[in-house]
């Protein structure tokens, strides 16, 4: 099937996909997780807002920084392979 | 693919398809006069974020008295996969026909997928990758089977009843996906060490700077400024360090969060809509959850493929 149609190609379309998609989480996630464990930790503490409030925000100066750092590398990669296999 | 066509095309094909959509339809025909009959109070499905649990009339250590439905539907993509595989190389032949032919298109298929990517090393990651693949697919496209969500116990919760189905899509179940996903991520760490030994490590932890620039510095104030260049960038490298690690743990999440978001949101739409119009209108949506388990199930596979071979490069 692939062979019959040029211009879709699977492999590309999937990688593509599957670093999208893990880029955009890995902005979101970090918030979370800091909310989550700041959360869970506050409410053993009693010291309600600030724990929560401070690992929130480190995840969400982490989380862009973890996806800068990922993609860059990624794609880094993927080019050199490509240029590897093309020469 | 050719082949299968052109069989529907003959009158035999023609009449077996025919022969299956009236069965469908007499099929949702029943189903609406018997269900009326077994069950007068009629109400809406209860959708709930987490597994039902399946009542059970004993007990079973560590899980007390109910299981949570996606265990069954689990082993039964498990069961789907070991009675294929073993129907599949019972009598290998060098000349493959029947299933075993079958079988062996679609592992060449994807093993072709995962040289493609991985290139001389997919044949240590081949077999984790291919087993992530073909249990994702199967649980996936086995959870839009009839049967699936409507085949249970009617139990009382919270003075209304509520349908406890058998099944539920395996990976509709956090613990499903967060189960593979620390597969995954743990995976990677083995592999990472197998295939550098120890300096895998350097990784996460690291306080290394690089040589040159603490050498090429000359003396007196210079070498002061060069000095304390190479402590930032040991600082700086020890805080990627760092950064690495929390990666590992977000990779967890977001592998988990995202099979599950999807197929635990194609089962919501697929009640919704089946709700809204229970003839023909889900069709196109099961389609879509059709490509949706397929395209899930490849980048989970990919996903991992991609930090493998990130995790056994070679750094210098």
């Amino acid at each position: 099937m692939a062979k019959k149609k040029p211009g879709v190609d699977m492999k590309n379309a999937v990688w593509v996909l599957a670093v999208g998609s893990q880029i955009g989480l890995s902005i979101a996630l970090p918030v979370v997780l800091g909310l989550a464990v700041g959360y869970w930790i506050d409410t053993r503490l009693g010291s309600l807002p600030w724990i929560t409030l401070l690992l929130t925000l480190i995840g969400t100066i982490v989380g862009p920084i973890l996806a800068y750092r990922w993609a860059i590398s990624t794609v880094k990669r993927r080019f050199e392979e490509q240029s590897n296999k093309e020469s | 693919m050719q082949k299968i066509f052109s069989t529907l095309r003959t009158p035999k094909g023609c009449l077996g398809c025919l022969g299956i959509l009236i069965l469908t339809l007499a099929l949702a025909v029943g189903g609406l006069m018997v269900g009326g009959v077994v069950n007068k109070s009629y109400h809406l499905p209860e959708i709930s974020l987490a597994a039902e649990g399946i009542p059970l009339p004993f007990e079973i250590p560590l899980f007390g008295h109910s299981v949570p439905n996606t265990l069954p539907a689990t082993w039964l993509s498990m069961l789907v996969l070991i009675v294929v595989a073993f129907f599949a190389t019972r009598k290998m032949e060098l000349v493959p026909s029947g299933l075993q032919n079958a079988v062996e298109a679609i592992v060449e298929m994807f093993y072709n997928f995962v040289e493609g990517v991985a290139g001389e090393r997919a044949r240590i990651f081949f077999p984790l990758v291919a087993t992530f693949f073909f249990f994702i697919l199967i649980s996936n496209w086995m959870g839009i089977l009839p049967g699936y969500g409507s085949f249970g116990v009617w139990e009382e919760h919270e003075g209304q009843l509520v349908l406890i189905p058998f099944f539920r899509s395996a990976n509709a179940h956090l613990s499903t996906t967060i189960a593979l996903a620390i597969v995954s991520v743990g995976a990677t760490q083995y592999f990472g060490f197998k295939l550098l030994g120890k300096p895998f490590l350097n990784r996460y932890f690291t306080f290394k700077g690089s040589p040159k620039k603490e050498e090429a510095a000359a003396g007196g104030l210079a070498r002061l400024v060069g000095k304390l260049g190479g402590i930032m960038e040991r600082v700086g490298n020890a805080f990627a360090g760092i950064l690495e690690l929390i990666s590992e743990f977000i990779k967890i999440l977001s592998f988990s969060f995202r099979l599950f978001g999807n197929i635990f949101a194609g089962e919501v739409l697929l009640i919704v809509v089946s709700f809204l119009c229970a003839f023909l209108a889900s069709l196109p949506f099961m389609a879509l959850e059709i490509f949706v388990g397929f395209v899930q199930a490849l980048i989970f596979s990919m996903l991992s493929l991609v930090f493998f071979m990130i995790a056994t490069a070679h750094h210098d």
